[in-house]
C-alpha cells in the first residue's frame, strides 16, 4: 500500500490524469462512434 | 473494442516520433466536451449488453443507441476545427447513414457472420436478428442498403478477434490516430 502511495505521488500529477481522462475519452469516442462486430461472442438464431 | 486499439497505435507513433514529450503533447490536445464521449457509451451499453434476439425486443436499447449518436455529432461539431476529429466525424456520419437508412442498426449480413465465426453456417443466422452484444442486426445481403458502408469488411481468423467493420470504423481509427499527432502539432513545444 505504501508502494501504492507512493506511485501515486510521483506520477498521480494533474498533467498525467489529464493524459489519462484524454485518452479514455478517445476509446470512448471510439468505441461509441464505431461499429465493428466481433465474432464468436454468439451463437446464430 | 477493437477500435480502442488505434488509441493505442496514434499514441505509439506519438512516443516513437516525440518519446518523453508525447505525453504532455496530449495533454494539450485542445479537446471540448470530452466527458460527453462517456456519456456516449453509457447510452449505447444497454444494447452492448443485449443478446441476440429479434429486435423488437431491443426498441429502447435502440432509442438510446439512436440518441448517443446525437451525443457524438455535438462531440464532434464542437472539436470540428481539428483535423483528426473531421475524419473520425466522417466516419460517425457514414455509419450513421448505414444505420438510419436500415432501420436504426449497424447491417451485417449472414455471410460476413460465416466469416467472423468460422463453423457457422449462413442459414444460421436469421434476417432480423440482433447480433447479440453489438450494434448489428442481421439483413440479407440483397436487402442491405448503402451496403459500402455496412459491417461488410472482415479481419478473419487466425487474428486473435476476428471482427467485421465498416468504412465509417476506418475513418475513426484513422481520425484518432491522426488526432494523437495533431496533439503534437498543437502541443507545447
Amino acid at each position: 500500500m505504501n508502494k501504492l502511495n507512493q506511485l501515486w505521488l510521483q506520477h498521480g500529477t494533474p498533467s498525467n490524469l489529464k493524459v489519462v481522462y484524454i485518452l479514455l475519452a478517445l476509446v470512448a469516442l471510439a468505441v461509441a462512434g464505431g461499429a465493428p462486430s466481433g465474432g464468436g461472442g454468439v451463437s446464430g438464431g | 473494442m477493437i477500435l480502442a486499439l488505434a488509441v493505442a497505435v496514434g499514441l505509439v507513433i506519438s512516443l516513437a516520433r516525440f518519446r518523453g514529450r508525447a505525453f504532455s503533447r496530449v495533454a494539450a490536445l485542445p479537446l471540448r466536451s470530452t466527458w460527453l464521449a462517456l456519456l456516449a457509451v453509457a447510452l449505447q451499453l444497454p444494447l452492448l449488453r443485449a443478446p441476440a434476439g429479434p429486435v423488437q425486443r431491443i426498441g429502447v436499447q435502440q432509442v438510446l443507441f439512436l440518441l448517443s449518436h446525437l451525443v457524438l455529432l455535438i462531440i464532434v461539431w464542437r472539436n470540428r476545427r481539428l483535423a483528426g476529429i473531421q475524419i473520425l466525424g466522417l466516419g460517425v456520419l457514414c455509419n450513421l447513414l448505414a444505420i438510419v437508412v436500415n432501420g436504426g442498426f449497424m447491417p451485417i449480413t449472414p455471410q460476413t457472420l460465416t466469416r467472423i465465426n468460422p463453423g457457422s453456417l449462413p442459414s444460421q443466422w436469421s434476417a432480423g436478428l440482433h447480433y447479440g452484444y453489438s450494434k448489428d442486426v442481421v439483413v440479407l445481403r440483397e436487402q442491405i442498403r448503402l451496403d459500402i458502408l455496412s459491417d461488410m469488411w472482415v479481419i478473419p481468423p487466425p487474428f486473435p478477434w476476428p471482427t467485421a467493420f465498416s468504412l465509417g470504423d476506418v475513418l475513426i481509427a484513422l481520425g484518432i490516430v491522426v488526432l494523437l499527432q495533431e496533439s503534437t502539432a498543437t502541443g507545447h513545444s
